[in-house]
């Protein structure tokens, strides 16, 4: 038995008792409910005092039995996911890039620095799964993150939640670029109302400092809106083979895709309103469990490749940045 | 307000003259901006050529031990000057074209001219001259794309033709190769 089936072998009994801890919290989720819906109907049919006890004392007994077996087996199921992700998830990162190193409950600070401006308004950062690694000599740091506006009572206004990724090239882009897909939207009400108050808020000038441009190729102009000082330097990194990348690499993850060339960093953000390597507790009793999660970490993998893969073909900019 | 019903078509034909004239002002200074950008963006052009050329020339000097006959007329042919028109930038473009494949076949046949520093970091020097080349080509032609459109609609059209404003001329080269793109995940 080699490791990978002898992994698969440990996954299958861990997954045992799991499904069985979540066939009973899903039971008593049903007897909770079935209990709620015959209370009601007694209250209507008037059947006598003792048998509605009975429903009350069945509706307490089941929310109590659904709250402390839920919380018991969510913390059981987050065991499982953490296990999963170190067993799987981090192997598989290691066969596509060297010096992987991963943080389950770090974020990936690139959108503090010049990211800041992909993602506008927010001033709280979370996530998990930070992954960092080298493809190619290109340092990478990939998470989840969730982006916030907190406001002045405490309240918490989801602006973004997707994945994150930062390339480093080494050697400072002159002026930043920044892309973002024209319907790269707030997922919330809430978030948009915000987002329509800062641009009410900015002053003219603050308005003026990034010059809204056009590119050569219509479709992409239809597709993404690009700010920046440098009209140049935009043709000169979004080349026609870049360009015509990013609207395969948009239809690819099926998520509103933001993009920033400042500084030494190329910031990646997909809005896409959910966290990569995460499953929910039905998923415990798919029997593809394991090959879905696989994939999924093969695809975001291979994403990452495909991204500095399109970026070193202009070799000319970043691989005399990697390089150096 | 007896002399307002006596005048009243005069205001009427003040107020549609007035709009006129700031609409022909204002389409006439959307045109002038349009302009100057595509000089802008033309001048970007003559840049990078210019850069071209030197490190042509550099290039030509470097090899000029393994083609002495040829260094000269091929200097000759890449002659580059200040102000020239689209047609003759299009022109010294292509002729550089010409040049730097020669170069490279010549550094194909010496194994020892490829390998010498010098030659290695002008040619890293080169791609990065001709990879701003086709970013100003392509800006360009998007600022004369944009002039043109102007040009060519109505009422815009009457404004550019009172005012001597032509269509600009575009600055045709090689396009890049974007059909290869291919996503595996």
């Amino acid at each position: 038995m080699n490791k990978d089936e002898r992994l698969e072998q440990e996954i299958k009994k861990k997954l045992v008792p799991l499904r069985i801890w979540c066939g009973i919290v899903n039971g008593s989720l049903g007897l909770f409910c079935l209990s709620v819906l015959l209370l009601i109907l007694s209250i209507f049919l008037k059947p006598g005092m003792a048998i509605l006890t009975v429903f009350i004392v069945m509706c307490v007994v089941s929310s109590v039995l659904v709250i402390t077996l839920g919380i018991k087996v969510g913390s059981k199921v987050l065991a499982f996911r953490e296990y999963i992700k170190n067993n799987v998830m981090k192997p598989i990162f290691e066969s596509y890039f060297d010096n992987i190193t991963y943080f389950p409950k770090h974020y990936n600070t690139g959108c503090q620095g010049e990211g800041n401006i992909m993602v506008e308004g927010w001033s709280l950062a979370e996530g998990e799964d930070l992954i960092q690694g080298v493809y190619k000599d290109v340092p990478f740091t990939f998470s989840n993150t969730e982006l916030f506006h907190v406001r002045a009572n405490g309240n918490k206004v989801p602006l973004f939640k997707g994945q994150w990724l930062t390339f480093d090239f080494k050697v400072p882009l002159e002026r930043a670029i920044i892309l973002r897909e024209r319907n790269f939207k707030h997922r919330t009400f809430r978030g948009k109302a915000h987002a329509k108050t800062l641009q009410k808020q900015k002053s003219r000038k603050e308005r003026d400092k990034h010059i809204s441009i056009n590119t050569d190729s219509t479709e992409f102009n239809k597709k993404f809106f690009i700010i920046s000082e440098d009209q140049h330097m935009v043709f000169y990194v979004l080349t026609p083979h870049f360009m015509e990348f990013l609207f395969h690499l948009d239809e690819a993850v099926e998520a509103d895709t933001s993009v920033c060339f400042a500084g030494t960093k190329a910031n990646f953000a997909f809005n896409n309103n959910k966290y990569m390597f995460d499953f929910k507790s039905n998923k415990i009793f798919s029997n593809n469990l394991l090959e879905e999660f696989k994939e999924q970490c093969h695809r975001e993998a291979k994403c990452i490749t495909a991204i500095i893969e399109e970026l070193l073909i202009n070799e000319t900019l970043f691989e005399k940045r990697g390089g150096n | 307000m007896e002399w307002l019903s006596s005048y009243w078509w005069v205001i009427v034909i003040g107020i549609i003259m007035l709009m006129l004239i700031i609409g022909f002002i204002k389409t006439y200074n959307k045109l002038k901006v349009m302009q100057i950008k595509v000089n802008e963006t033309l001048s970007g052009i003559e840049v990078a050529l210019a850069k071209r050329h030197d490190m042509l020339i550099k290039m030509l000097d470097t090899a000029k031990g393994y083609m002495k006959h040829e260094r000269e007329t091929l200097i000759e042919t890449i002659k580059f000057r200040k102000g020239m028109s689209i047609s003759e930038l299009n022109e010294a473009s292509v002729k550089m074209d010409s040049v730097a494949s020669t170069i490279n076949a010549v550094a194909e046949s010496y194994p020892e001219l490829r390998s010498a520093d010098v030659f290695k970091e002008l040619q890293v020097g080169i791609r990065d001259v001709e990879q701003h080349l086709q970013a100003a080509r392509r800006l360009y032609n998007s600022s004369v794309t944009s002039l043109n459109n102007v040009v060519a609609v109505v009422p815009s059209n009457i404004v550019a033709g009172l005012c001597g404003i032509k269509k600009e001329e575009f600055f045709v080269a090689e396009e890049y190769q974007k059909s290869d793109v291919k996503m595996s995940f």
